[in-house]
């Protein structure tokens, strides 16, 4: 029996979130499998790392005893031994030890999310689940992601990008950036996860505000324009050199009240949209599923969202956004998640994957990641060092 | 190890009072299952001990004797320790361990001494007290007895002869002594058509029934191998059963053709009912899907086209049975299609219900093979993204055991489902070879705990899947 | 919506139309507390509320603040939105910070309501009583909600007024500097026209504390309502919001 490392928690905004989606939609469909076994290692907020068979359990982040698990147990550490082992130390000077075969990040936002986790897991070799260390960094910065969708030939917007360092060193000048772009506009932090420190500006008075907000999370800043006729859409897709699609979501909000990280997240999804119908409720929020879309937007839609894919590098798994103008039937990529909340569990169910099948799909593609690119990697022996 | 502590666990006496209940007091099923137990502190599993008056006198019992005893042998310890004693020494240690145990079977003296004493005696009170109520009633009396099915019929002829006449029927699958004497004394006296339903749980039961109801009409749903523990055999429990049929007029008994068991008690006279129909009327024109059961019934020219949204081919004898019966009672046939449209999947008999976009059919009631072979070959006739296929297997079989279960794999095998999950127990082995015998190449999952499964059901599950459940098993069965 | 306000993330919310009125709510509380007064008040005013740092979804500062650091980011905040009240109403102890900043000229409006105003601090209450508010602000805040919703409503508020936010250092430090200050003398400088409400069945802040500031503010009209606890505006949102608006035109 393979044994599966699933971490999780961590040192974002989203690590809550994150507990969730390891629990629902990793842990529990693998140990129903009977096929793995399954270790859980927890990011507490602080970023100390823990290894106990109880953190499995959501009712123990639920109650609060998680935090007595804590204050009694030792950290785990990570033995570098040509694989990767779990290490930690035991009350009566024994030592428990675990070999791992996979990895399961199941980490939401900074410090996990963006390929550092990755790049740990990179060096002890050992095959991981979703996207690799490079998509992993585009995608968690977004400015970057759009860089290279542009570059790649895929609609993207209008959109500029500042620093917080042009923004004090010398406000006018990286102002005037903005001042080509039409109102509203959305002013975003480049890398937080979710929609943290994301304001919407209807007008120029508004602006410092938002930049100001925007900058107090990250370093860079990415001001966009509004999408008129807006329908946002959001694909789930999984795979490594073929990705297949799950189904096209449209979250059913108000095209012009902003989704902000309370409605998203805090509500549980489950915040009642007067005057909307035939609405679904999914693991977050209502939402259509499949999306309905006029004429061939739900094709062009998908193959925008397969083309960041594999634009980007993506393997595993990922969820691109997207924004439709609805009149002028034109699809823009908006951002990219590597690792969709709760694994879009809800939306590849409606797709005929269900829990235990996707969770088993994904081990399965990070190993086949990781035997290929064992067959590119295979170390040569020179006679480099005998010349010394 | 862990079996021997479980014994001292403070947990035990209320083991024992729940193996008490859910074997319903009866000291045979109750032995057997204790000396099977390994682990008593594992027993209540699947349902808790509902604490009735009976229960609870007998938690007390057992509670009080262990500790009289573990008192005595206290006494006995420290006697023996102050007088050097050994013997009384050990004597004190030998009943402080055999408390519990001891106690598990003196606890059958309470219950034997209340049988005699107070429950029979009750029973007969209420058995003359249904008979003096019956005789007096003018409906139609129907009594529907069988191995498997009863209720069913009982349900299907309640609510389809309701639809034009006055109907009374025992409630849920209420079917013993006390049940019909409950039902006997709700009954307001303007009723057309009684339907009763007659379990069988000891021999002699159904026998005893007849004599109590008088029945007009019987219905007998079928013979398989159940309650075998208590019957001894398939032979016997068939006796019992078709004792209801030795009471009435041959044309008055009505018996299903479609169990293979039965039919060496069926005599001539008797009306068969199958899937061909009964009684010069035939059916034709089946469909079977997740929508429900549709047929046409003929003779000469009258039509009675059924459609129920029960689900089952095994079941079109059945409906095709309930309205003939219907007809011999007078009702006209737009009453009798009028009433089959209210017929509805019963809880856990071939209940289709949706689940995260799949279909999930609930066949947990089923417990024999003839249910069996119905659902997997309505699996087959679907159409699904994924067929799964769940089941622990059947209980009761008796010597057969092992020769049902293979027919059960080879039966899932030619319903060539994607998924076969398999709840880990005495019969899993068997249902594997009757799978790989009919070279079945889908996936195999075995399941350490069913309830664990059930509850997370859907994370098994996707759009487009039909998942089939047959059976459950209760905690005294592993 | 958020703006920085001296480097503090601050969450606030800015409705109707008319002369602008901000709500400060009290200890452990957030702005939601006001929902039902707000909705009912912005048909008139231009109603503005903020989460106070270290409570809802503003950040905690970073050193143990007192009632006179309250007041002054309340300044800096309006002015930052470029707004400046004709009234403030403050809850509990958003009432103690209202009037020192109002006494101490960091503040000023027109008028002031407190409700159930903190800020008369008894030896012996301090502390027990604070807790007690956590706890009510909680169960309170939550009692419209259908029961599931608000049992997970309710683990959410105790997580972010329970635990998250007292874990910060620094407000298990502000806490104990706010508890220690008394504004009675502070009331006694004020010099606007004043609501000062009440409930009968308050045991956080009791009636004895209106009687108090009544006598200590000059002018000011001291109302005691019925069957009303210390979250009265709650409890009561239509008469609150209707004894407040008719303050406001008198």
């Amino acid at each position: 029996m393979k044994t599966v490392l699933v971490i999780f928690g961590g040192r974002s905004p989203e690590h809550d979130v994150s507990i969730v989606s390891a629990i629902a939609a990793v842990i529990k469909p693998l140990e129903l499998l009977n096929e793995y076994r399954v270790e859980p290692v927890y990011i507490a907020k602080d970023g100390a790392w823990y290894w106990d068979d109880r953190l499995k359990d959501v009712s123990l982040y639920r109650t609060g005893q998680v935090d007595q698990l804590m204050s009694k147990s030792n950290s785990p550490w990570l033995e570098f031994d040509g694989g990767l082992q779990l290490v930690k130390q035991q009350s009566l000077g024994r030592v428990r030890k675990q070999r791992i075969d996979i990895v399961f990040p199941v980490m939401h936002g900074s410090h996990g999310e963006d390929g550092s986790l990755m790049g740990l897991l990179e060096m002890a070799g050992v095959p991981y689940v979703g996207c690799d260390v490079p998509s992993s960094a585009l995608a968690m910065d977004k400015v970057l992601a759009k860089q290279v969708a542009g570059a790649n030939g895929i609609a993207t917007g209008t959109w500029v990008w500042l620093t917080k360092q042009e923004l004090t060193s010398d406000p006018t000048r990286a102002k005037a950036k903005i001042s080509s772009l039409t109102y509203p506009l959305f002013v975003k932090p480049a890398h937080a996860g979710s929609s943290i420190g994301i304001t919407k500006v209807a007008s120029e008075t508004e602006l410092d505000n938002a930049l100001e907000v925007a900058a107090h999370y990250d370093s860079k800043i990415i001001v966009e324009e509004a999408v008129p006729n807006l329908i946002e859409v959001t694909l789930p897709i999984m795979g490594n050199a073929e990705p297949r699609p799950a189904l096209l979501e449209q979250p059913l909000t108000d095209a012009d009240t902003f989704f902000d990280f309370e409605t998203k997240y805090m509500h549980g999804g489950k915040k009642k949209m007067p005057g909307k119908k035939g609405g679904k409720l999914g693991a977050h929020g209502y939402s259509n599923l499949p999306a309905k879309l006029p004429g061939d937007l739900y094709k062009q839609a998908e193959t925008l969202g397969l083309d960041v894919y594999r634009a980007l590098g993506c393997s595993g798994t990922a969820r691109i956004d997207m924004l439709i103008d609805s009149k002028a039937g034109k699809v823009y990529f908006n951002e990219i998640n590597p690792m969709p909340g709760s694994l879009y569990a809800h939306n590849w169910r409606a797709a005929g994957v269900s829990g235990t099948e996707l969770a088993k799909q994904l081990l399965r593609l990070a190993e086949e990641r990781h035997i290929e690119a064992e067959k590119i990697q295979t170390s040569f022996s020179t006679n480099f060092l005998k010349q010394f | 190890m862990k079996r021997f502590l479980s014994l001292y666990y403070p947990t035990f006496p209320a083991a024992i009072a729940y193996m008490l209940q859910s074997t319903e007091y009866d000291t045979k099923a109750y032995l057997a299952w204790l000396h099977r137990t390994h682990d008593f502190s594992a027993v209540m599993h699947r349902r808790m001990l509902d604490r009735t008056m009976v229960a609870k006198a007998f938690l007390i019992f057992m509670s009080l004797g262990i500790l009289l005893q573990a008192f005595i042998a206290v006494v006995c310890l420290v006697l023996g320790y102050s007088s050097g004693s050994a013997l009384t020494t050990f004597t004190g240690i030998f009943l402080l361990l055999s408390a519990p145990i001891l106690w598990a079977y003196l606890v059958i003296i309470p219950m034997f001494v209340a049988k005699h004493l107070i429950i029979n005696p009750k029973l007969d009170r209420q058995r003359q007290e249904t008979q003096r109520i019956l005789a007096a009633h003018k409906g139609v009396k129907i009594a529907v007895a069988g191995s498997y099915g009863k209720t069913t019929m009982k349900e299907l002829l309640a609510t389809v002869l309701s639809e034009g006449m006055n109907v009374a029927a025992t409630p849920g699958n209420k079917n013993v002594a006390t049940a019909h004497y409950q039902f006997a004394r709700g009954l307001k006296g303007d009723e057309e058509v009684l339907v009763i339903e007659f379990g069988e749980g000891h021999p002699g039961d159904v026998s005893r029934f007849t004599k109590t109801v008088q029945p007009d009409i019987a219905v007998i749903t079928g013979l398989a191998p159940a309650h075998l523990d208590q019957y001894g055999s398939i032979e016997e429990a068939g006796k019992d059963i078709f004792s209801l049929a030795e009471a009435l007029k041959p044309s008055d008994v009505y018996a299903n053709l479609e169990s293979d068991a039965a039919l060496k008690h069926v005599k001539p006279g008797y009306i068969g009912f199958s899937s061909e129909g009964l009684d010069g009327w035939k059916a034709s024109k089946a469909t079977i899907d997740l929508d429900g059961t549709r047929f046409e019934l003929k003779k000469g020219k009258k039509v009675i086209r059924v459609n129920s949204q029960i689900i089952g081919e095994h079941l079109i004898g059945v409906l095709s049975a309930t309205a003939v019966i219907a007809n011999r009672l007078g009702m006209s046939i737009p009453d009798i299609e009028a009433g089959f449209a209210h017929t509805k999947p019963y809880e856990h008999r071939m209940q289709p219900y949706r689940l995260s976009g799949a279909w999930v059919i609930d066949d947990a009631y089923n417990g024999n093979i003839q249910g069996i072979e119905a659902g997997t070959k309505l699996l087959a006739s679907l159409k699904a993204a994924r067929k799964i296929y769940v089941t622990p297997g059947l209980v009761d079989q008796g010597s057969e055991t092992t020769a049902i279960h293979e027919k059960m794999g080879r039966l899932i095998a030619n319903a060539k489902p994607d998924i076969v999950v398999l709840m880990k127990n005495s019969v899993t082995d068997a249902i594997k070879r009757g799978l790989n015998e009919s070279a079945y190449k889908g996936e195999i999952i075995i399941q350490q705990d069913a309830l664990t499964f059930y509850t997370n059901l859907d994370q098994f599950v996707a759009a487009g899947d039909v998942v089939l459940l047959q059976n459950d098993w209760t905690d005294n069965y592993q | 919506m958020n703006v920085i306000v001296n480097d503090l993330l601050v969450n606030y919310s800015r409705q109707g139309k008319g002369s602008p009125l901000l709500l400060l709510h009290g200890w452990g509380d957030r702005l939601e507390t006001f929902d039902a007064i707000a909705r009912l008040l912005e048909a008139n005013n231009t109603v503005v509320r903020l989460d106070l740092p270290g409570f809802g979804k503003s950040q905690a500062p970073n050193e143990a603040w007192g009632l006179e650091q309250y007041a002054e980011h309340v300044s800096n905040f309006l002015q930052k939105i470029d707004c400046q009240p004709t009234a403030i109403v403050g809850h509990s102890n958003g009432g103690a910070i209202a009037i020192y900043g109002l006494a101490n000229g960091q503040l000023r409006a027109d008028k002031l309501v407190l409700l159930s105003s903190a800020g008369i601090r008894a030896v012996e209450r301090g502390r027990k009583f604070a807790w007690k508010v956590l706890a009510k602000t909680g169960k309170v805040a939550t009692s419209t909600l259908p029961a599931g919703a608000r049992a997970s409503l309710r683990t959410r508020l105790y997580k972010s007024a329970g635990s998250d936010l007292l874990i910060a250092p620094s407000m298990e430090a502000t806490f104990k500097r706010i508890v220690s200050q008394d504004v009675e003398a502070h009331a006694a400088k004020l010099n606007m026209p004043t609501l000062i409400m009440y409930g009968k069945n308050d045991t956080a802040t009791p009636p004895e504390y209106g009687e108090k500031f009544h006598r200590a503010v000059k002018g000011s009209k001291l109302i005691l309502l019925d069957d009303a606890d210390h979250f009265m505006h709650q409890q009561y949102p239509d008469k609150i919001s209707a004894l407040i608006s008719e303050f406001l035109e008198s």
